[in-house]
């Protein structure tokens, strides 16, 4: 029977001989797995301006604002990506998948301004 | 002693901002007082304002840790008051969410429970297995701490490919790692002389103090909701209650040890016995409810979770109320620390799974000699690493 200490130090030997578990973030950066709820991405001409995700947004991060370039109800959403919670119930309820989420998780930023949806135009 | 409740729900996460006030003559102490509300956010009246849907999204940020739990027993409420029964599959992909999210917890206990103890060395290898889980995670809800999977009838995302094979890999990986937790927890000397026979809570005082999930379980009470009523996709499941009967930090401590292992089984019964078919009813987003009242409960890692909610017909709730296992544990902490050293206090406190962080500011008051001083939460945990050097060969006669 080993004693208590025997089996935290066979196990300290394992790991010894790993390598690290951790990475060194900034420099080392990992891929997100399939499906990943990151930075969300708006295409500008899939938008029929219904205005749904605005209204279904939990955290009110989705405000709708004039544009004439979107038929046939010329709104188009502006997305307040610091106040997101990554639900994903915009990218649900869009009829025309407009919305979508990529796997970007680097939403970092000095300002709340710096960190922005991806808007394809 | 008078108390007053906060009116919102009480944030069970780590960092917690609570305040208590423990009195003590030399090194003993003798009585404890907690405050708490100050980390009241309003979340329910907040709730009263959102819609049926939007809440569930707002009722997963109660807590950091539990947020499945949170979501899963309000959406299982608002079920209720919609009178619609989710699909199999959906009640299991919830359960599976469940499970998988009680082994994080426990596994993050474990962790910060062995670093208030000042065995940093087992808090890594802790929260590494942790990772495991989290990548899980990652993979069947696209995010690593806020799952946002139940929806009002059913889940919103179905397993993704190979899930299933993923569960197979991990449930042998983490029972034999519950081994060498369970190994070390009953042989480390470190182990044993910070947690046997620390902050004893009396099976009488477990029932009296109305206390909740592993705290009453590792006291011998047999409270649980999986095992009172059968919800979710529990039933016929392969769950077993765990009861340690000692009462003090390390029957809790194995009681979760314990736990996980079941939890690993009902996780391997869920990906065998998958139903299929859709995961939600696809119920429109503005849906409105009829006049109804309810009451959901469901086993969060730290306890029973208990949600009231109430519909008056319109398309926001008009009333929502949360009790949270961490309130219902608080009472116990008083009764566990009277007796017991000042260095014992992380221990004792940590061991109900509370926010540790709540020890924020403690206030020492000793009694003998009429002093005061306000001690943060790391230089008690230093205080107490420093104390037991001090003091190991005479409370190993003593606890042993």
């Amino acid at each position: 029977m080993k004693k208590g200490w025997g089996i935290i130090r066979d196990e300290a030997l394992k790991r010894l001989r790993e390598k690290p578990y951790t990475i060194n973030y900034p420099f080392e950066k990992i891929e997100a797995k399939a499906g990943y709820r990151g930075r969300l991405r708006w295409y500008l001409e899939r938008c029929i301006g219904c205005s749904l995700c605005a209204k279904v947004c939990p955290s009110d991060a989705i405000e709708m604002v004039p544009d004439e370039r979107i038929k046939p109800i010329s709104k188009r959403p502006v997305f307040i990506q610091a106040r997101c919670v990554y639900c994903g119930f915009c990218v649900d309820v869009c009829p025309k998948k407009a919305i979508e989420f990529t796997e970007d998780y680097h939403l970092i930023g000095f300002k709340k301004e710096d960190i922005k949806a991806e808007l394809i135009e | 002693m008078s108390f007053y409740l906060p009116i919102g729900p009480i944030h069970p996460a780590l960092k917690e901002p609570l305040n208590f006030i423990f009195k003590v003559e030399g090194e003993l102490v003798i009585d404890a007082e907690p405050n708490i509300g100050f980390a009241h956010r309003g979340i329910e009246k907040l709730m009263e304002n959102k819609t049926w849907m939007q809440n569930a999204f707002l009722a997963e940020h109660i807590c950091g840790i539990c947020s499945a739990d949170h979501q899963g027993c309000y959406t299982q409420g608002a079920e209720i008051i919609y009178e619609k029964k989710p699909p199999e599959r959906g009640l299991f992909i919830r359960t599976l969410v469940w499970e998988l999210e009680r082994i994080h917890s426990h596994l993050l206990w474990i962790g910060v429970a062995m670093h208030e103890a000042g065995f940093d060395t087992f808090f890594m290898y802790a929260w590494r297995d942790r990772e495991v889980v989290l990548d899980l995670f990652e993979a069947l809800c696209g995010r690593r701490v806020v799952y946002s999977m139940s929806t009002i009838g059913g889940v919103r995302r179905d397993l993704p490919p190979r899930f299933a094979e993923k569960i197979k890999k991990f449930v042998p990986y983490i029972k034999k790692r519950m081994k060498v937790y369970e190994d070390l927890a009953l042989r480390d000397q470190t182990i044993l002389a910070r947690f046997q026979n620390v902050g004893i809570l009396k099976k009488s005082d477990a029932i009296d103090l109305g206390a909740v999930g592993p705290t009453a379980r590792g006291s011998g009470v047999k409270r649980d909701v999986r095992y009172e009523e059968s919800y979710g996709a529990y039933e016929g499941s392969p769950y077993r209650i765990v009861v340690e009967d000692a009462g003090d930090s390390l029957a809790k401590l194995l009681v979760r040890i314990k736990e996980i292992v079941v939890s690993a089984d009902i996780l391997e019964y869920l990906v065998d016995n998958m139903p299929s078919g859709p995961i939600n009813l696809n119920l429109p987003p503005m849906a409105k409810p009829p006049v109804n009242e309810a009451f959901s409960r469901v086993e969060a890692p730290r306890g029973e979770l208990v949600y009231y909610l109430k519909s008056d017909g319109n398309l926001k709730p008009y009333r929502v109320k949360v009790r949270t296992p961490t309130l219902a544990n608080i009472t116990s902490v008083v009764a566990m620390v009277k007796g017991m050293y000042i260095a014992d206090i992380p221990v004792v406190y940590a061991s109900i799974d509370p926010c540790i962080g709540c020890m924020d500011r403690v206030l020492i008051i000793d009694t003998k000699k009429r002093k005061q001083k306000i001690m943060t939460k790391e230089e008690l945990i230093h205080f107490s690493n420093k104390w037991f050097k001090r003091h190991l060969n005479e409370l190993k006669e003593e606890r042993a």
